[in-house]
C-alpha cells in the first residue's frame, strides 16, 4: 500500500467489507439492516417474513408416513413407523411376572379420555430428533450434542404433554372374545417417529414439529388384529388405515425481537423511544445474534396451546400479541400445507 | 440393546416387534433386460450451509435415496497431529426408518462403519490431497431409504441362509453413496485428479441353469444372485479405487463382472458430469448477471 492510499484510508475512516463487518461486529450488522428504509434482513427477507415452507409427504418406502419440510434452507425428514407392543406373554396377564409390570399401567390403558397419560406413561410415542447428519458444520455423527437433546426434549415435551396429538383408542389393537363377548385391548402400536436434519439453516423446532404433525397425517398403519391361534397380532398386508390424530394439527413460530435506543439523539434531547422489531423464523446467523425469543404453538381452532419466551427486556405485551398475531397466519400457512396430504 | 441410550427417547420398557403379516411379501420379479440400467437423479447444493452437496436418488419402482453433505478443507483440530495431505473421512449412516424390517438404532453399527470405511477408500484417491496440508475433508452420507433387505445373504445357497452375509442391498447402498460423495465433493469446489463413480454388476443364475451377468442389478429384481462385484472407477485416468465382491465366483468368471461393473461405472460418470456441469453453469450465469452491473458497493462504513 502506497503513502497516499494509506492518508485517504485514514480520512474517510475504517471500511470493510461487509462480510467482514458480519463477522466482527454481527449485533451491528443486523441493527443496520433493520435500520435501513425498508427494514430488511440480511437475508434480505422483511422482518414479518416467514420462509416459505414445501412439503413432500410420503416419499419414503419404508417408513408407515414420512414427510419431508424444507423452509428455506432448513431441511427436515420424518419417518413414522409403527411397531407392535404386546401386552400378553404366554398365558397372558394373569401372569405374576407381567402382571406385576403393567398393574400400574393396567389403569391407564382402560382410559382413553386421560390427556394422553397412556400414551406418555407407556411410552407409545417415541420422537427422537437427529442433528449429526452432517447438516451444518457444528454438528458432528456421534452423540447427541446439548442442543439436538434440549430440541427434541422441548418437542417430545410438546407432542405428549401439551397436544397430546394421537388420542390412545388410535394405537389400540383390541380382540372381541367370542366366548365371553368382551373387548380386550391385546396390544398397542407404538409409533417410533424419527426426525432426521438434512439442512440447517436455523430454526429447526418449526420444521421439526410440521414434519412431524405432516407424516402423523399421512401415516397408514396396516389393519391389525389378534390371532388367538397364534396369540400374537397380525397385521394386513394390503389393509391400511389412517391414523386418526383427533389432537388436531398444531404448529409453532418462532421469533426473535431486536431492540435499540438510539443513546446520541436520547443525550440531544431528541426522540429516546426505543425501536423494536419482530422478526420472524430466524435464520442461523439471527439465532447466533438475537438474545430475545419468543415461541408460539397455535393449535386447531387457532387456540394458543403454548408460548414460550426467553431472554430480553425489549418485548413488551404489544410485541408479544404481534407475535401471537403472525403465529396464527403462519398456522393457517402450514394447515393449508398439511390439509393437502 | 442391553444398555438404555439416555440422550434419547427410548420408548416403552417391553420390547416392541415389526409387524406380522398374514400373507408374505410378493416375490420379486424380474422387470429389466440385464444389460438395462436405471436412472439416476442427482443434484447438488440441497445442503447450502455445507461446503457442497449432493442428493442421489434411483426413480421408482427403485426405492435408494441417500444426501451427502462435504465440509472442507478446513483445519485439522490439534488433537489430529500433522498431516502435510488433505485428510479425507467418510461417515454413512442409516436413518432409523430407512431400511425393511427392524428399525435401524441410532448408535453406529458394525455395518455402518464397514461401509463408512470402503466409502473413505473410494473416495481419497479422487481427492488432490497434496494440495491442502494439515486439513481435513469430511464426507457425511445420510441413507434415507434403502431398497431391499440390507442383511440378506448373497451367495449360491442364499435361501438357506449360508450364504454370506452382505447383501445386495447393502451393496447398492455403498454404490450410490460413492457417487453421491464423489459429486458432494466436486460441488464443495476441491481440487479432484478425477471423479469417482461407482457401478455394480452380478453374476446370476438365469433359468436355464446357466450363470450370466446382470448390469446394475437390484434386490427388487429377484435374481438368484451367486455373486456380486462393485467397483469405484474413474473413467478419465481409467483406475479403479475400489473394488469390493461378495459370493462365490471364479476367477475367469470374476474378470467377465468386473468388466460389466466397470461399464456401469462408466455410464454412471456421464450422470455425474451433467450434475457437477449443471451447477457450475447455474453459478457462472449468477456471476455474470453480479459483474452485468458494476454500481454496487461491497464495502459497508463502519461508524457508530
Amino acid at each position: 500500500m502506497t503513502s497516499t492510499e494509506a492518508t485517504e484510508t485514514t480520512l474517510s475512516g475504517l471500511t470493510f467489507p461487509a462480510p467482514v463487518f458480519r463477522q466482527i461486529a454481527p449485533q451491528k450488522y443486523l441493527l443496520r439492516h433493520l435500520q435501513s428504509t425498508p427494514s430488511t434482513r440480511p437475508s434480505s427477507r422483511r422482518p414479518d417474513e416467514f420462509r416459505p415452507a414445501t412439503l413432500h409427504a410420503n416419499a419414503l418406502s419404508h417408513a408407515h408416513g414420512s414427510a419431508v419440510v424444507r423452509m428455506g434452507d432448513t431441511a427436515v425428514v420424518a419417518g413414522v413407523r409403527g411397531e407392535v407392543l404386546n401386552l400378553l406373554h404366554g398365558e397372558g396377564k394373569e401372569r405374576g411376572a407381567v402382571k406385576l409390570r403393567f398393574e400400574e399401567m393396567e389403569e391407564l390403558e382402560e382410559d382413553d379420555d386421560d390427556q394422553g397419560e397412556t400414551v406418555r406413561g407407556m411410552g407409545l410415542v417415541v420422537p427422537n430428533l437427529e442433528l449429526g447428519t452432517g447438516c451444518t458444520h457444528n454438528y458432528h455423527p456421534g452423540p447427541p450434542s446439548d442442543f439436538a437433546q434440549s430440541t427434541a426434549e422441548r418437542l417430545r415435551s410438546l407432542l405428549l404433554d401439551t397436544l397430546h396429538l394421537i388420542p390412545t383408542s388410535t394405537l389400540r389393537i383390541t380382540h372381541l372374545d367370542p366366548a365371553t363377548g368382551t373387548t380386550d385391548t391385546k396390544a398397542f402400536w407404538v409409533l417410533y417417529i424419527d426426525i432426521v436434519c438434512i439442512s440447517l439453516d436455523g430454526n429447526i423446532l418449526d420444521a421439526a414439529l410440521a414434519a412431524t404433525v405432516a407424516a402423523l397425517k399421512a401415516t397408514k398403519l396396516p389393519i391389525a388384529r389378534w390371532d388367538a391361534d397364534k396369540e400374537q397380532v397380525v397385521c394386513s398386508r394390503d389393509e391400511t388405515r389412517k391414523l386418526d390424530i383427533s389432537g388436531g394439527l398444531a404448529f409453532t413460530a418462532s421469533f426473535g425481537i431486536v431492540g435499540h435506543k438510539d443513546e446520541e439523539e436520547q443525550e440531544n434531547g431528541g426522540d429516546a423511544t426505543m425501536k423494536k422489531w419482530v422478526l420472524c423464523d430466524l435464520d442461523e446467523f439471527e439465532e447466533e445474534v438475537v438474545t430475545e425469543k419468543v415461541m408460539v404453538c397455535i393449535r386447531d381452532g387457532e387456540k394458543i396451546a403454548k408460548l414460550e419466551k426467553a431472554g430480553g427486556v425489549v418485548a413488551g405485551t404489544e410485541e408479544m400479541m404481534e407475535c401471537v398475531r403472525r403465529a396464527k397466519e403462519r398456522y393457517r400457512e402450514l394447515e393449508k400445507l398439511v390439509s393437502a396430504v | 440393546m442391553a444398555l438404555t441410550d439416555r440422550r434419547r427417547v427410548n420408548g416403552p420398557a417391553l420390547p416392541t416387534s415389526i409387524p406380522f403379516y398374514d400373507t408374505p411379501a410378493p416375490a420379486p420379479t424380474v422387470s429389466r433386460s440385464p444389460t438395462e440400467l436405471r436412472k439416476i437423479f442427482l443434484k447438488t447444493s440441497l445442503t447450502p450451509p455445507a461446503s457442497g452437496s449432493a442428493f442421489y436418488e434411483l426413480t421408482p419402482p427403485s426405492t435408494l435415496k441417500l444426501t451427502t453433505s462435504v465440509y472442507g478443507p478446513r483445519p485439522l483440530p490439534p488433537s489430529a497431529g500433522f498431516s502435510p495431505t488433505a485428510r479425507v473421512t467418510a461417515e454413512l449412516k442409516f436413518a432409523p426408518f430407512s431400511t425393511r424390517g427392524e428399525r435401524r438404532g441410532y448408535v453406529r453399527d458394525g455395518l455402518e462403519r464397514e461401509l463408512s470405511l470402503q466409502l473413505q477408500i473410494a473416495i481419497s484417491g479422487m481427492v488432490r490431497a497434496s494440495a491442502y496440508p494439515k486439513s481435513g475433508i469430511d464426507v457425511f452420507v445420510t441413507v434415507l431409504d434403502c431398497e431391499g433387505r440390507i442383511e440378506e445373504m448373497i451367495g449360491v445357497d442364499a435361501a438357506e441362509g449360508e450364504g454370506e452375509r452382505a447383501s445386495l442391498g447393502a451393496m447398492q447402498v455403498l454404490t450410490g453413496a460413492i457417487t453421491c460423495a464423489s459429486t458432494a465433493i466436486a460441488d464443495a469446489g476441491i481440487e479432484c485428479v478425477d471423479l469417482v463413480a461407482a457401478g455394480m454388476a452380478a453374476l446370476v443364475e438365469a433359468k436355464d441353469g446357466k450363470d450370466m451377468v446382470v448390469m446394475d442389478p437390484s434386490p427388487l429384481d429377484g435374481w438368484q444372485v451367486r455373486a456380486a462385484v462393485l467397483v469405484g472407477y474413474m473413467a478419465a485416468r481409467d483406475e479403479i479405487t475400489l473394488v469390493w465382491s461378495r459370493g462365490e465366483v471364479g476367477v475367469e468368471e470374476f474378470t467377465g463382472v468386473m468388466e460389466s461393473a466397470v461399464e456401469v461405472a462408466t455410464k454412471v460418470r456421464g450422470v455425474v458430469n451433467d450434475a457437477v456441469r449443471e451447477r457450475l453453469v447455474a453459478l457462472l450465469k449468477a456471476r455474470g448477471k453480479k459483474e452485468g452491473k458494476k454500481a454496487i458497493t461491497e464495502d459497508v462504513e463502519m461508524t457508530g
